[in-house]
């Protein structure tokens, strides 16, 4: 480390040689960054959190693939006299319904006054019509009954009107192209605002809120312009009120504003190149860049103000702060960059930006720390300052604190650490994206106040599918969703249910001349289907029944409303309905899917892949720390302040507020690499002041003295800095950054009272005992292997045998070649499970004389990733090539295959079962024809096979093959003796290329052991263009590396 | 008190930090790059895995020299980055070591980029390479040199920087490599057990009058196979792998010179036996005396497998070597008339257990080393390895002496992620 710092003794020589050469450099190349700010634009869709690969967010594709994409607007209208059916009010609603027709997009617009409303008429026996035929000019009478059926009418419940029909809502549904989201939301917006303002000046007698997905993508284009433009300058007032106040340099605080604005512009210059649109969470990178770039630049201006009272030479003020601090700073630097990288590792592609962007800004900070600020220094007008900072003084008083009741801190402070950490339990993850923003924006009161009044607007989906072509119009089924929709209802949390069921109900009353008594489902398929092809018929413009049944007719969705809903409520009642479906209707079971569900669930699942990220971070933090402490003991102490502080963050935010968001998952990434800068520049004076032969209570004096201001004002910047980012109205940025700054500063509580303790006891412990140092090694293997751990499948029937053989051998050639994936289970006796994945890629050979060729690679378990198996196969008897692939030692080596019994990586299946057979391998034996197994409706000819070789482990198989496409569906091998061992199924076959079947599942059980092995194909890739060249053991490295 | 080379430092601090940010931020642009629409790179595919290893020598008899420690240990990291692109290829697998002598360190053991000019493939940046054929030991490997920092029992390979062109020529392959800087070996210091009675000086390295660091190395080798039979062909000019020693206030220093070496390897594969044998002829390298020598050497054995083995799924792989050096006792190598004998047996089980046990006989001197391994997996993802080392009357053995006491017992865990 001391060494280590010459290099920097070195560059600060450089730097003041050279200081307007390395300058212009390196402003050249930031500004070669930050020409890409121009490609920069806003993301406006509320979907910008959730992943492609999200497996929740797959689900809703499919789910809007199958009915429809709902982007929604609800207008909810309130008049002040409480009473929707007015012949005014009504008048109102329908001229807002007709200028919501004319919006951008539209598909489609429900409203009560245009609600389908069916009843019997005595001679054309129904009727579909308007619920208010002329809204215009409505009698008071007219808009009585209107009431009346609106009251009565399920359909409408708490989703159209309320209860007491005082307020009501223009529901508008579009289809956006979702070639530009950039552009589509805000067209829409920027009709809609002046629309709703304008009725609102006309009707002052009546409210008017709007909500929706529409408008909620919209607040979220509103609310990263709003960060960017009330935080930017509070944020920048308030860091470089905190240089000012601490060095006194109008200078100073000049250096700093350059350094700072440059990175944060560079920051947003990288995303800019990368042509992603900004989005809220990443509006933020610049104000997080700024906040660094001052934590960064204070270790340099602190430095060159304690030189100015030793001399007035302006290069040594730059180079002693280069030479002294260069190595902390890149350290810092550098682990913060981690940090943020390891961000990369989130589900959520905002984070993912968010991340790398700050990382970029990084880059920029440290660049402009050891080349500007030096050059700026030597040549800015600033004054020679000769006393010293009266606050040292103070932080030598605290040392002598800490010292002197380290017993008392020793014991004391981890009880509060762990009376803090403690409220970690209290924590719930709760992502309502609904109230991602917070009271002051208006579309937020608008939530509030539709839910309030109206009904929910987050929606579970279920889609309940027959999987039969029109089965929805099977009475029986119905009854079923009838009793589900009824389940629904009765669950205090939903406020409206939306379902066919209500309809058909309605119909089957009406096709009765309104009899109440016959508000049930018909009693045959027959009326079903001839009910909804009338009322389809009659329905109005616009209006179909396609976004509540799928194409072909074989399932129908159930949509619930939900308002104010959370995470765990949410899980709660998905809990229940899947409960009812297992108890009544199993055949139905279907998983809840919608944007609510998407949100409720994205927390829930960036947490496990964020901890990987954190512990990825962890170990290369650890290893710098490592590098740079030189010592395994003290870097293992080190993990102590690093870890701690975010565990009582947690602890407090449970105590406090109890419910985080999206944000929580990256939070202790995000600190760690923070965090460490502390505990790296306390250690370092620690440590060097024990070198020298200090006593521990000594080196902790000195790293008092010497580092304890800078940590100090450091980090209340930090903390200032993201206390103002915590204002933000975006609640994934507001629980960040305070969750941020709380870490910070319990780590500088834990770097200050418990940290010092902690290294004085490690350094007595020494003295008193342990002679062996084995001790430390142990320790390094007790501490590192679990968190490594955490991170952590007759002549006659001769002939006809023989046919049978040939003829799948036949439909089995010319593919060329495929790669695809395989994934073993292997299960023992006792159900124990493990797990094998490889990818296989198999060439075939043109020349029936000779064998295909194949390449086995393995990735998992992960210690023999990489170990990869070549086979070249020969025609029976002669032996198959084979070479082995070691990646540990890169060695390529020929090894023997007269191996054919022996099990393949330690599967029921053996080498034998899973080689390339050529027909003549074997004779074949015909014996009778019958229903397949396990496919009942396909002919299956039972063949006997027996090998020519005498090698071989078995002495005979049968083979089931179907007779359609000669696939096989069962094989049952009998070992030598001939004894029935093992058993074979295939299922899930496709076709490729329109010809060849291949089975996605293959299950074999050993009867013998009890054994069995299941391997999944998947991925198949046929004529990918792979060459007879890339099977050969030159290429076995590159083929281990996955091309 | 060992100095340690301050010049080596800006070195050791700017690879560490290349090799710690550069898969990081490489993996951030191709993340950031593939989210974007640029097109550019739509081909590119990341992928990063790796292990984190804790290793514990424990030498249970007193040791022969002050200062030599009775526990050796290490804790290691090996991430491994491999971006694929649509032509090229980009892999990054720096070693990671903190050893419990000596400071930490990063090798990388893997860092180029490949990609492909018409049938040729190029290789740039630093990687290890694999010749030869037989168990015992690999004369005609010669590319990396290697990292003794656990002893001179056990060395790891060291990425070597070069500049790498292999073509598809006739039947075989043909590589070319140009290897412009060369990088030390790494000696662990007088702490360390097996090692020479004189300890190393970490970090320290002479070289002969007229040769650097900077001369470039230069390899070729044809290899490939014809039915049963694998060959290889290999020429090698410049500095040796194996330096001589000079002393330096009490301390060992390797000394470097450059050499010229030529080797064959050769195995036919029959059935369930295996042929084996390399072959090399080296010019100019210092012997065990100190002078320099040309010399043959060469090792020849066979393996022979039983599957299967009383009924159950284990293999058992048994096999012979013998190695012969020209220079006799004056063989720096120590092989100049040795006889190895040893047994793998595979389990073929859920956890890949397996033995080994080998015996090396020195035919001169009478002296005999044991070596018996095991390994499996613990739970997904840990594997463990323990092994045991036994020198025996090695007391008498001109070459390996000062290894008389360090009867080891080695423990390794290692978790793959």
């Amino acid at each position: 480390m001391f060494l280590m710092s010459s290099l920097f003794s070195r560059y600060a020589d450089l730097v003041v040689r050279r200081k307007f050469l390395l300058s212009f450099l390196s402003l050249i190349a930031g500004f070669a960054v930050i020409a890409g700010i121009p490609n920069l634009t806003l993301d406006t869709d509320g979907r910008v959190f959730m992943d492609d690969q999200n497996p929740d967010k797959i689900m809703l594709d499919r789910f809007e693939q199958e009915y429809a994409k709902d982007d929604t607007l609800s207008i909810a209208i309130a008049p002040q006299d409480g009473e929707v059916f007015t012949p005014e009010t009504l008048a109102v609603i329908e001229s807002l319904t007709e200028d919501a027709w004319n919006l951008p997009y539209v598909r489609l617009v429900s409203s009560v006054t245009r609600f389908q409303n069916t009843y019997a008429d005595g001679d054309i026996g129904l009727v579909v019509e308007d619920l208010v035929v002329d809204p215009y000019n409505v009698t008071p009478e007219e808009a009585a009954a209107a009431k009346a059926t609106a009251l009565s009418r399920i359909e409408l419940d708490r989703n159209l009107i309320n209860r007491d029909a005082s307020v009501t809502q223009i529901g508008v549904i579009f289809r956006l192209p979702g070639l530009d989201l950039t552009r589509e939301i805000p067209e829409i917006m920027e009709e809609l605002i002046p629309l709703i303002e304008a009725y609102r000046a006309q009707h002052p007698d009546i409210k008017f809120y709007y909500t929706g997905s529409v408008p909620l993508g919209y607040q979220f284009n509103v609310a990263s312009q709003d960060d960017g433009a009330t935080l930017t300058p509070a944020m920048l007032v308030a860091m470089l009120a905190v240089v000012g106040f601490l060095l006194r340099t109008v200078t100073g605080v000049f250096c700093v504003t350059v350094v700072a604005v440059l990175s944060a512009l560079i920051s947003l210059g990288s995303l800019g190149w990368t042509y992603i649109p900004l989005n809220s969470a990443t509006a933020i990178a610049p104000l997080m860049i700024i906040t660094l770039a001052v934590a960064s630049t204070v270790h340099m201006l602190s430095s060159a103000r304690q030189t100015m009272a030793v001399t007035n030479d302006r290069r040594e003020w730059a180079r002693k702060a280069i030479a002294d601090h260069g190595l902390a700073i890149t350290i810092a630097c550098l682990t913060t960059a981690i940090g943020f990288l390891s961000l990369n590792f989130s589900i959520s592609p905002p984070f993912r930006q968010l991340g790398n962007m700050v990382a970029a800004g990084m880059l920029g900070i440290w660049v402009y720390t050891l080349t500007l600020l030096p050059t700026l220094i030597m040549i800015l007008p600033g004054k020679q300052k000769a006393n010293t900072a009266g606050i040292d003084r103070v932080m030598q008083g605290f040392g002598e604190f800490v010292i002197r009741n380290q017993r008392r801190l020793l014991l004391g402070i981890p009880v509060v650490i762990v009376a803090f950490s403690a409220g970690i339990a209290s924590i719930k993850l709760e992502d309502d994206f609904l109230r991602y923003f917070d009271e002051r924006y208006e579309m937020r009161q608008a939530t509030d106040y539709f839910e309030d009044n109206l009904g929910g607007l987050n929606v579970l989906e279920y889609a309940l599918e027959t999987g039969v072509e029109s089965g929805i119009n099977n009475v029986d089924y119905l009854a079923k969703v009838e009793a589900f929709t009824t389940f629904l209802r009765a669950q205090p949390e939903v406020s409206h249910v939306r379902s066919i069921s209500d309809i058909i109900k309605q119909l089957n009353m009406n096709m009765n001349g309104d009899d109440a008594s016959f508000y049930r489902l018909p009693k045959s398929d027959e009326e079903v289907s001839q009910y909804l092809f009338l009322y389809e018929l009659s329905l109005g413009y616009g209006m179909d029944l396609t976004d509540q049944i799928n194409i072909d007719r074989s399932a129908i969705r159930v949509t619930a409303y939900v308002p104010r809903t959370t995470t765990a409520s949410m899980i709660a009642l998905d809990g229940r309905i899947q409960d009812w479906f297992q108890n009544n209707a199993p055949e139905l079971t279907s998983p809840v899917t919608g944007q609510t569900h998407v949100y409720t669930m994205i927390s829930a699942r960036d947490v496990p892949a964020m901890l990987q990220g954190t512990l990825l971070a962890l170990v290369f933090i650890s290893f710098i720390i490592l590098l740079v402490l030189r010592d395994v003991k003290l870097g293992i102490i080190s993990l102590v302040p690093n870890l701690i502080p975010a565990a009582m963050a947690f602890g407090l935010w449970g105590y406090s507020v109890g419910t985080v968001t999206l944000a929580v998952s990256i939070v202790v990434a995000m600190t760690l690499g923070i965090v460490v800068d502390d505990t790296v520049h306390f250690m370092l004076k620690y440590a060097e002041a024990k070198k020298r032969g200090e006593t521990a209570e000594n080196a902790v004096r000195y790293a008092f003295k010497s580092v304890g201001m800078a940590l100090t004002v450091t980090s209340l910047g930090l903390v200032l800095g993201f206390i103002i980012l915590g204002m933000s109205g975006f609640a994934v940025n507001r629980d960040l950054a305070r969750l941020t700054a709380i870490t910070l500063s319990f780590a500088l509580f834990v770097d200050f009272l418990f940290l010092p303790p902690l290294l004085i006891w490690m350094d007595k412990m020494k003295k008193t005992r342990l002679p062996n140092k084995a001790v430390a090694a142990t320790l390094a293997l007790a501490v590192l292997l679990p968190l490594g751990m955490m991170a952590a499948p007759a002549m006659a029937s001769a002939e006809k045998g023989l046919q049978i053989a040939q003829e799948q051998d036949k439909r089995d050639l010319g593919w060329g070649d495929f790669s695809v994936v395989g994934r073993m289970v292997l299960k023992n006796k006792a159900g124990k499970e493990s797990v094998r994945e490889f990818k296989t890629m198999t060439f075939e050979e043109a020349d029936p004389t000779l064998g295909d060729k194949s390449v086995i690679v393995f990735t998992r378990p992960r210690d023999v990733r990489g170990t990869s198996l070549l086979t070249h196969s020969n025609i029976e008897p002669e032996d198959d090539n084979q070479w082995l692939f070691l990646p540990a030692l890169k060695r390529v080596k020929r090894i023997s295959s007269s191996n054919r019994t022996g099990k393949f990586v330690s599967s029921e299946f053996s080498y034998e079962d899973l080689g390339s057979e050529e027909v003549d391998d074997n004779t074949y034996l015909w014996l009778e024809d019958l229903p397949c197994p396990g496919a009942e409706d396909l002919t299956c000819a039972k063949v006997e096979i027996t090998p020519k070789n005498k090698k071989s482990g078995y002495s005979k198989r049968i083979a089931f093959i179907d007779l359609d496409e000669y696939r096989n569906y069962q094989v049952e091998y009998y070992n030598r003796r001939g004894d029935l061992e093992k058993t074979l199924t295939f299922s899930d076959y496709r076709q490729y290329l329109g010809q060849y079947w291949r089975a996605h599942a293959m299950d074999m059980k050993n009867v013998q052991t009890g054994k069995s092995t299941t391997l999944e194909w998947d991925e198949y890739l046929f004529q990918s263009g792979l060459t007879v060249e890339t099977f050969e053991p030159k290429s076995l490295p590159k083929l281990s590396r996955g091309k | 008190m060992i100095a340690k080379d301050p010049r080596n430092w800006p070195r050791y601090f700017a690879s560490g930090v290349m090799a710690l940010s550069l898969p990081f931020c490489l993996h951030a642009g191709v993340v950031a790059a593939e989210e974007s629409d640029a097109g550019l790179f739509d081909q590119w595919d990341v992928e990063h895995y790796g292990s984190l290893e804790a290793t514990v020598d424990y030498f249970p008899r007193d040791a022969a020299y002050d200062q030599q420690d009775d526990v050796m240990a290490t804790v290691e990291a090996n991430p491994v980055m491999i971006i694929t692109g649509d032509q090229s290829e980009i892999v990054l697998e720096p070693r990671l070591v903190a050893p419990k002598h000596g400071h930490a360190f990063v090798d990388l053991k893997e860092g180029f980029v490949t990609t492909s000019l018409g049938e040729m493939d190029l290789l740039v940046g630093a990687t290890t390479e694999f010749w030869g054929k037989n168990e015992a030991a690999n004369l005609v490997d010669i590319i990396n040199t290697k990292d003794y920092t656990m002893g001179l029992q056990s060395g790891e390979k060291q990425g070597m920087p070069m500049v790498k062109l292999g073509q598809a020529l006739g039947p075989g392959y043909l590589d070319l490599y140009i290897m412009p800087i060369f990088i030390e070996n790494r000696y662990a210091g007088a702490q360390s057990r097996l090692r020479p009675n004189m300890a190393y000086r970490p970090g320290v390295s002479r070289y002969q009058a007229g040769v650097d660091r900077q001369d470039t190395s230069t390899a070729i080798r044809y290899s490939g196979y014809y039915g049963d039979l694998d060959y290889g062909i290999s020429a090698f000019q410049g500095i040796t792998r194996d330096p001589g020693a000079v002393i330096d206030g009490g301390n060992l220093l390797p000394l470097y010179h450059d050499i010229t070496q030529y080797g064959v390897d050769l195995q036919w594969t029959t059935g369930e036996t295996i042929y084996k044998t390399e072959l090399i002829q080296r010019g100019d390298q210092l012997n065990q005396s100190g002078i320099e020598d040309d010399y043959t050497a060469g090792i020849a054995g066979l393996e022979h497998t039983l599957y299967g083995i009383m009924d159950s799924q284990g293999d058992l792989a048994l096999f012979a070597e013998y190695a012969h050096d020209s220079r006799g006792d004056d063989a720096a190598s120590g092989l100049q008339n040795d006889l190895f004998m040893g047994g793998i047996l595979s389990m073929n089980d859920v956890d890949d257990t397996q033995y080994r046990v080998i015996i090396g006989y020195d035919l001169d001197e009478a002296s005999r080393s044991v070596t018996a391994e095991y390994s499996r997996r613990v739970t997904t993802g840990v594997t463990l390895e323990a092994s045991f080392y036994h020198p025996d009357q090695m007391s008498k053995d001109t070459h390996f002496y000062s290894f008389d006491r360090d009867t080891r017992l080695h423990t390794a865990i290692k978790y793959s992620w």
